[in-house]
């Protein structure tokens, strides 16, 4: 008799992200599917371009994280924008450290926040109740995707 | 913001000398009506009048910011004063807390107050300590949450919800805050001041979603410094908008500043509470632009194209907006540094579809600082946005203007707040 695996998940201090097709900046979509928990989903695919697709997931906070994924599966960045900043450990993956050893720019205070560097692109910006935020790993675009499309 | 261009070889001044102007701009008569004044400015006795304004500095900041080596620039500084609730008589005036328009609520560095000042740490319904994170787009704050009494000019606030940022007893900073930016500000230098006194268009610092929400992670309870869980917290209970909580001249603020041509040393203006509630804060001719009740935002439109996102804020170092046409700064930091000083205009739109039009000049950054390397000061700073949709209207857009921000829910004489005025 095949016993169901009953999956604990801890309920962690932070904002619930369900992890079905949510993957990190720079990870891939298919490898999160294979551990599909049974959690509600809040994610939807908002659009499908030429070559890329942008999933949306709609957080409990009403903040909004949007992944632009390519062909392969590959989330190339990641948008958030809503009343507080997600958890940033979680939609950049393995980029966060990257994030936080990263050299701000001048332009940053805060109201803004502009990362630029080779393997790493992170804008931020906003005031408390309305955040926004982009990121993206540069050599991960798709052909012919500008950045102004993550939005 | 942290402009520092590295080098210190002194040059003489383009620009020499303080530019100092009080700015006390405002018209003397309400407009459109004034409200009843119940306040004592009626008061012929002259025992307590009415001070509803203080001065603002526009300066390089406190001597931590400058010894860091990130001298402020475009930021406007107020004084308060901070009470003990237990003991009135005990009480601190704190220099260089940021006036921003931006955020909601009164937060002050822990390393910037005596250990002599008590104030009453606050704490929920289990007895746990409450603290909070708040969150910036360059980093996040944390701190506890203390009550204190506030008096600035002849306002008080008693019984105020202070965020005291860096706590040492407190320093244990949970993941789910420290995953929200990429660096903690919880000293003077990393904040970039001894604290933030936000008088933006909220009443409070998180609103509904924290009323209805744990998952926000704002506000926390804590069992002990190393133990501390996600709360809600009702919207009586959050850090309050310091302005609304004053007994009389409490809808508003008037941020004053006088009109620069290139840049100063430092400037001075004023910060005037209420709206239409005292014979100098009335809404003259000010326009109004009501916000989303949500974020505050307006709408720009510039080169033909609309920024839904728009802002006006105080807290913001310069006028930051996406145009692909002007030049950058060599250096990436991602300003402005056109060939010859642009003029340009836009046109803001509020939610009531009140429009006008805004000229601003935006200056070459680099050459400018590198000419002025201690103006505080400097009205044509500007530079990419990296949100096509958002046009932030940063310190320069003050400069020359009277900017009203009404609080949501507040009644003034040009209707309830939320809204700006200029």
């Amino acid at each position: 008799m095949k016993t169901r695996l009953s999956l604990s998940f801890c309920l962690a201090a932070a904002l619930v992200m369900p992890s079905l097709a949510f993957a990190s900046l720079g990870g891939n979509i298919a490898s999160i599917q294979a551990d599909q928990v049974q959690m509600k989903a809040t994610s939807r695919i908002a659009s499908t371009q030429a070559n890329y697709t942008v999933h949306e997931i709609q957080s409990s906070s009403g903040t909004v994280v949007r992944e632009y994924v390519a062909a392969n599966g590959t989330v190339f960045g990641v948008a958030w924008n809503g009343p507080v900043v997600p958890n940033l450990r979680q939609v950049l993956g393995q980029y966060f450290v990257p994030f936080t050893q990263a050299t701000k720019t001048q332009q940053s205070d805060h109201s803004h926040l502009l990362i630029q560097q080779s393997n790493l692109v992170v804008r931020a910006s906003g005031h408390m109740r309305a955040f926004r935020g982009t990121a993206y790993v540069p050599s991960m675009l798709p052909q012919g995707v500008t950045t102004n499309e993550i939005l | 913001m942290k402009y520092s261009k590295g080098m210190i070889m002194r040059k003489p001044y383009l620009i020499g000398g303080m530019l100092i102007v009080c700015a006390l701009l405002l018209s003397g008569c309400g407009g459109g009506g004034s409200s009843s004044n119940t306040s004592s400015s009626s008061s012929s006795t002259g025992s307590s009048a009415v001070v509803n304004y203080v001065p603002v500095i526009v300066d390089s900041g406190p001597a931590a910011v400058i010894a860091a080596g990130y001298p402020a620039v475009n930021e406007p500084f107020v004084s308060v004063t901070i009470c003990a609730p237990a003991d009135p008589t005990n009480c601190q005036t704190i220099d260089h807390i940021l006036v921003d328009t931006g955020s909601y609520g009164l937060r002050i560095l822990s390393s910037a107050l005596s250990p002599s000042l008590a104030l009453t740490q606050r704490t929920d319904a289990s007895g746990n300590a409450v603290t909070e994170c708040t969150t910036f787009a360059d980093g996040y704050s944390w701190g506890t949450i203390k009550t204190a009494n506030l008096q600035i000019g002849s306002e008080t606030a008693n019984g105020l919800a202070v965020q005291i940022i860096g706590d040492p007893n407190y320093s244990s900073i949970p993941e789910s805050c420290t995953g929200t930016g990429p660096a903690s500000e919880n000293t003077v230098a990393t904040f970039g001041s001894n604290g933030v006194i936000g008088v933006g268009p909220f009443a409070q610092d998180c609103g509904g979603a924290c009323a209805q929400s744990a998952d926000n992670d704002v506000y926390y309870s804590c069992a002990s410094p190393t133990s501390c869980q996600p709360i809600t917290m009702s919207l009586t209970q959050q850090v309050q908008n310091p302005v609304s909580l004053f007994t009389t001249d409490n809808n508003g603020v008037i941020l004053s500043l006088p009109a620069v041509s290139g840049g100063a040393i430092s400037l001075s203006g004023t910060l005037t509470f209420g709206i239409g509630t005292e014979s100098n804060n009335g809404l003259g001719n000010a326009q109004i632009y009501t916000i989303n009740p949500d974020t505050g935002y307006i709408t720009t439109t510039y080169n033909g194209a609309s920024f839904p996102d728009s802002f006006l804020d105080s807290g913001s170092n310069g006028l930051y907006f996406d145009d692909s046409s002007i030049t950058q700064c060599s250096d990436g930091s991602g300003f402005y540094c056109p060939a010859s000083t642009l003029s340009l205009s836009a046109v803001n739109t509020g939610q009531n579809g009140a429009s006008g039009s805004i000229n601003f000049t935006v200056g070459n950054v680099d050459t400018f600082f590198d000419a002025n390397q201690s103006d505080a000061v400097y009205s044509q700073l500007a530079g990419t946005n990296g949100d096509p949709a958002s046009f932030d209207w940063g310190l320069p857009f003050f400069y020359g203007r009277n900017v009203y921000t009404a609080i949501q829910g507040s009644s003034t004489p040009g209707g309830v707040g939320p809204y700006f005025a200029y």
